[in-house]
């Protein structure tokens, strides 16, 4: 979807232009500077620390996907090195990605170091974080549902509160799956959330690209204080299915995980004129991507 | 009582200030009022001399009188009675004939004698229009030899106070040459001075650079003349004259590429310029996207700009002033003109409705873009799309009337209103084959405008006071509506509805504001302003974004959505300003205009104070042609307009000062110097500015479009506040011959930006960050009735943020694999910089008179081609994706070769 914001209207103003035959296009020069290593990795406790690796390329550059790489990846924990990350057998069609076989701890910092031959070799450190639990509840849902054809669009109105959450340095992301039942086979279906929320809170929550959402640091600091509220808009059939359960995955995250995914949220898409991204975090020595820690936890609400 | 708890809110520099504003407007024109010289005496004296009455009236009042005796020695014996008169009174009679001032002193009473000084005054006027001249130099001569300068005031009053004497009084104005005229001053002589357009009256030759620098618009408070009594020079630009091109051409102001987008000017921000029409502020100044202007060229009397240095009566923005002021009417005959070009047309007419009492002028615009979108529409379809209703309409309304009441009193009302409206319903058919067809629809209706009714009052106090009372009610909106779908049907039949968005943006601005502007000029060397400004803001900003295809954004939802941003509280704020300043004159050589503006502004629960102070001097030698001004200012702002663009597009919010989004400040530094002579100008000033508190709003967040729901309330959550540096140099030459006018001008400068939320916390390159800008034109008179006019712009390219390299994000998770994001890595923001803007411009004016129905008409007939070499500047930058699926830097260019034709006609 490439509409957004008042872009949209200039992109109209640009094609009315067009339509005048004033626009013309030119091809352009840009800067690059060689390929380079990319790493994805967050190690998170109770998970094996998985990495996917791949390559930068130049933007016009079609190939994205070089294969072939033979990297040598540890992680350490300080000076010590803990394990070593090996090719992870994946489907056809699926992306590899290499998975390591220790556990790691909160509180920990750790390292991750990766040679490939023809690439310069990269280096990147993280902190695993203390979790922060929020307490969950559901408020009394004042919302009427809502009834289109045979579907039931009901919303929760859910508030997260946090205790001394703005005197801290802590950062948080979290995702909502919803699971309905079926009232006739007895089974549970998961079934995508949306989320609906006022101004303040839309303003400073960001989609990460695994349908997970940030809360911006600012967040904290607005009269909101510790609490965190938005509404789940959740669908199901209203003959033969019932809300279940809401599932929450709160990450508590560390430092680079926050800057990475808001830095990635405010670049915006591409192919936008006049367009202001903001710079990419970039934790990664030698090369791009994240190294990035966090733990969790899972909250389970029964609707 | 408020103004006691308003009072209560302000620091004690705003406090004295306020005070201070209060003595000089209600002290003014008392003379000074000590208790001793108001004791009531009897006094009685018969044919006795002037200082042996005053020591008896010493005697009998009981008091020391001290006398300068050789002052008064020349005067009549006196005969004189009086009973319970007070002091001041009976020393009034006894000294009468001469200027005394008795002042109290610790010993008692001293009397000094000043010399006798009689007031010239009166209005500036054009002969034929009886319309005021702003700004115009009137210097002062004795036997040839220049004795100073004065200058009218924005409605053309002047008022002097000389010794008693024969005067030549030169009357300097652009576009009508210099007048000169003798006076015999031997009493106070008040009326108007009537001067003609190219008056050179040569009754006395001077040899004084005042008089040789008529062409001069650089006035000594620092503001720069765009347009006098007559039209600007034209431009080769654009069809016509416009207040926008005009601005655009001056040195250190940035235009978007090709004039498109809002004006920045010093590194400023485009919502840091404070446009003002006849005293009213003016939200959105431009018709369509900064091209052209909002203000009617043919109906403009004056139009000055301050870019920084503005006097301590302007407030409210914080980079520049832009004061124009409309014509008042012809108050003796029927006159009026027209003009037509492809894009517009537009009409005024003016006149008396009580000669010599009251006249009216009312001016009309509209543009005809639609016809030419259709016929291109029709021509050009390589989007497979169908643009038959587009449509973009712009007009423009002004009227104005004026009563001259009395000698003393004047009163004007005008109405403007101005409004631009785009609408986009197109459609677009995709063929996909396996996938079926697509059929996607936008429609956007989208308008805006200003609308703005004043009530203005002049009234002369007495000779040296002036003032004027403005009440005004201005309105600025701006509302769209953008709504997407797109359908699928596949090739087995079934329809699919894909996408549903609705996008609606709001800006409904209502001020109410009520002036008051003082002047009192106390004597030819100093001149006091002083005054008040309270507005009352109401605005009402908004912005929604919904997709009907995520669960819960249904339409009852939607609808509630909307109802609340449509009657969402408005945002109610106070702004109260004082202000107070002097322009003096000192060691002959030298003038200051120093003061200071105070403002206060409440929002809600949050108040905002500023104390502004302001100075500028002067040094200015004379019969050299120099003029060397340092000067220094601090300025702050309540209102912002806020948007992703940042350029002063309309589609961009004006949102005012909350407890979150705080004021804006500015402070500037400048310093400079010219040389004039009859043919050459030169000047060249140096700048340095510091920006803080400058507003940027965050690109939307990405959950809005993945699904999240925003409201009203969300904006002031979305702007963040850094700082700025902007330093320049900027030189122009200027060369002046008979047939032949040419002007070039340079600027050095450098303009960055600091958030601590972009770029991790570094300074960047200002958007419109240009290096170098160099802006020429040259006007050649072929004959009489034909010039040519060539212009050229050689400015570095824009800033702007590419990224040369890309990757694939995709975070390993067996259990729910992701789909890889092309993630692109942007080093810097605005880290590259685009080519170089070129143009070049040339336009053939014919300007033919024709004589019918007894009545003369001016004719001006302008053909031009604006880009004569096609060159390609780069409007914008992006990466396009072709059939092969291979990203490509396309680099859009906006406006290529386009020539123009355009007629206008005045009678």
């Amino acid at each position: 979807m490439f509409l957004q914001d008042h872009y949209t209207i200039f992109f109209l103003v640009c094609i009315v232009l067009s339509t005048l035959q004033c626009v013309s296009e030119t091809a352009i020069n840009l800067p690059f500077e060689g390929n380079a290593l990319t790493i994805v990795c967050h190690p998170s406790p109770g998970t094996p620390i998985r990495a996917s690796l791949g390559t930068s390329s130049a933007v016009t550059e079609n190939d994205m996907f070089p294969g072939g790489l033979l990297p040598a990846i540890t992680i350490s924990e300080g000076d010590n090195s803990i394990d070593v990350l090996r090719p992870f057998p994946v489907e056809p069609g699926m992306a590899p990605y290499w998975e390591g076989k220790s556990d790691i701890a909160t509180g920990f910092s750790y390292s991750i170091n990766v040679v490939t031959p023809g690439y310069p070799a990269i280096t990147a450190h993280t902190t695993i974080p203390f979790p922060i639990i929020p307490k969950i509840k559901v408020s009394e849902n004042n919302i009427p549902p809502v009834i289109v054809g045979d579907k039931v669009i009901q919303q929760f109105p859910l508030t997260f509160s946090l205790e001394n959450i703005a005197a801290t340095d802590s950062f948080f992301v979290f995702n909502i799956q919803f699971f309905k039942l079926n009232t006739v086979g007895g089974d549970s279906r998961i079934s995508t959330a949306r989320l609906i929320a006022q101004g303040t809170t839309g303003a400073y929550l960001h989609n990460t690209p695994d349908n997970s959402w940030l809360i911006e640091k600012k967040y904290w600091n607005t009269t909101s204080g510790a609490t965190f509220q938005i509404n789940v808009a959740v669908e199901y059939m209203a003959q033969f299915e019932e809300p279940e359960k809401l599932v929450i995955e709160w990450r508590t995250v560390s430092r680079e995980y926050y800057l990475y995914y808001l830095s990635l949220s405010r670049q915006g898409a591409l192919n936008l004129p006049f367009s202001n991204p903001d710079v990419l975090f970039n934790n990664i020595q030698g090369g791009y991507g994240t190294f990035s820690g966090f733990s969790k936890d899972t909250i389970e609400i029964s609707l | 009582m408020l103004s006691c708890a308003v009072f209560d809110y302000m620091h004690i520099p705003c406090r004295i200030f306020l005070l201070l504003i209060f003595i000089i407007n209600q002290q003014a024109p008392k003379a000074s009022a000590q208790g001793v010289l108001d004791t009531p005496v009897s006094f009685s004296c018969k044919n006795c001399g002037v200082i042996k009455a005053l020591i008896n009236l010493g005697d009998s009042a009981n008091i020391e009188i001290s006398i300068s005796d050789h002052l008064l020695t020349p005067l009549p014996n006196i005969t004189i009675g009086l009973v319970n008169t007070p002091l001041k009174e009976v020393i009034k009679k006894i000294t009468q004939g001469v200027n005394a001032q008795p002042t109290v002193t610790k010993r008692g009473i001293s009397i000094s004698v000043e010399p006798l000084r009689y007031i010239l005054n009166g209005h500036l006027k054009d002969v034929g229009t009886k319309e005021g001249l702003p700004g115009a130099k009137v210097g002062f001569f004795v036997q040839g030899i220049f004795q100073g300068y004065f200058v009218t005031n924005d409605y053309g009053y002047f008022s002097l106070k000389l010794p008693p004497g024969t005067y030549q009084l030169t009357f300097s104005y652009p576009g009508f040459g210099t007048y000169v005229k003798n006076i015999v001053l031997d009493r106070d002589i008040s009326g108007d001075i009537l001067v003609s357009p190219n008056t050179n009256l040569k009754e006395i030759i001077v040899t004084d650079s005042l008089l040789l620098n008529t062409r001069k618009y650089f006035s000594s408070d620092g503001k720069t003349v765009l347009i006098g009594a007559l039209p600007e020079p034209i431009s080769a630009k654009m069809p016509g004259s416009d207040l926008a091109n005009s601005i655009a051409q001056m040195p250190g102001v940035n235009t978007g590429v090709d004039g498109l987008g809002g004006m920045q000017i010093r590194g400023g921000n485009t919502d840091q310029n404070m446009f003002l029409l006849d005293d009213v502020p003016v939200y959105n100044p431009n018709h369509g996207l900064g091209l052209l202007s909002i203000f009617n060229s043919g109906i403009i009397k004056s139009a000055n700009i301050w870019k920084g240095d503005f006097p301590s009566r302007y407030g409210g923005r914080a980079s520049s002033v832009v004061d124009i002021r409309t014509r008042d009417g012809n108050m003796n005959n029927l006159s009026g003109g027209l003009s037509f070009n492809a894009f517009s047309a537009s009409a005024f007419l003016e006149g008396p409705l009580i000669k010599e009492k009251s006249s009216f002028l009312i001016s009309a615009r509209r543009s005809f873009f639609a016809p030419l979108i259709r016929l291109a529409s029709v021509k050009n379809n390589v989007l497979n799309a169908d643009f038959r209703n587009l449509g973009y309409l712009f007009y423009d309304i002004h009227a104005k009337i004026n009563y001259q009441i009395g000698p003393k009193d004047r009163i004007f009302m005008s109405y403007y209103k101005g409004q631009d409206a785009f609408k986009a319903p197109i459609t677009q058919r995709t063929d996909a084959e396996a996938a079926g067809i697509y059929f996607d629809s936008i429609n956007l209706v989208s308008q805006w405008g200003n609308t703005i009714l004043a009530l203005r009052w002049n009234h002369l106090r007495n000779e040296q006071q002036f003032s004027n009372t403005t009440l005004s009610y201005s309105t600025f909106h701006y509302n769209s509506q953008l709504g997407l779908t797109t359908d699928n049907i596949t090739p087995d039949g079934r329809q699919t509805r894909i996408s549903n968005y609705i996008q609606i943006y709001n800006t409904d601005i209502r001020d109410w504001a009520v002036r008051h502007d003082f002047t009192w000029f106390k004597d030819n060397n100093l001149e006091f302003r002083s005054g008040f400004n309270g507005i009352i803001h109401r605005s009402n900003p908004g912005a929604l974004s919904l997709n009907y295809q995520i669960p819960g954004q249904t339409e009852n939802i939607i609808d509630s959505f909307e109802n609340g941003l449509r009657n969402n509280s408005p945002l109610i704020a106070y702004e109260l300003e004082g202000y107070c300043g002097m322009d003096m004159t000192f060691w002959k050589h030298f003038h200051a205009a120093a003061g200071a503006n105070t403002s206060l502004f409440f929002i809600n629960s949050s108040t905002y104070r500023s104390f502004l102070p302001k100075l500028r001097i002067n040094y200015n030698p004379f019969n050299s042609g120099l003029n060397f001004w340092t000067s220094y200012n601090y300025m702050a702002q309540y209102m912002h307009q806020i948007g992703s663009f940042n350029i002063g597009l309309p589609f961009e919010l004006w949102v005012p000062s909350t407890a979150k989004v705080k004021p804006e400040r500015v402070r500037q530094f400048s310093a400079g110097g010219s040389w004039t002579n009859e043919h050459w100008f030169f000047r060249s000033e140096f700048y340095s500015k510091k920006l803080n508190r400058v507003l940027v709003l965050l690109s939307v967040s990405e959950s809005i479009i993945e699904g999240m729901a925003e409201d009203a309330n969300g904006w002031e959550d979305r702007v963040i506040a850094g700082t700025g540096n902007s330093k320049g140099l900027e030189l122009i030459a200027e060369r002046k011959m008979r047939r032949v006018n040419g002007k070039i001008s340079y600027t050095l400068s450098k303009t960055d930006r600091q958030f601590a939320d972009l770029n991790n916390g570094q300074p960047f390159p200002f958007q419109f960050d240009r290096r170098h800008s160099i802006k020429g034109s040259a006007t050649g008179k072929i004959f009489n009735w034909w010039s040519i006019s060539i212009g050229c712009n050689y400015i570095s390219g824009n800033p702007i943020t590419l990224a040369g390299v890309k990757y694939n994000h995709q975070a390993p998770d067996p259990d729910f694999p992701q789909k890889p994001r092309v993630v692109y890595v942007y080093s810097s923001i605005n880290g590259y910089r685009l080519p170089w803007i070129k143009s070049w411009d040339i336009a053939f004016n014919f300007n033919p008179v024709s004589h019918f129905f007894e009545i003369k008409q001016k004719h001006r007939i302008q053909l031009g081609v604006s880009n004569i070499f096609n060159r390609k500047n780069p409007f914008y930058q992006v990466f396009n994706e072709n059939s092969s699926k291979t990203q490509n830097a396309v680099q859009y260019t906006l406006l290529p070769v386009m020539p123009f034709i355009n007629y206008e006609m005045t009678f």
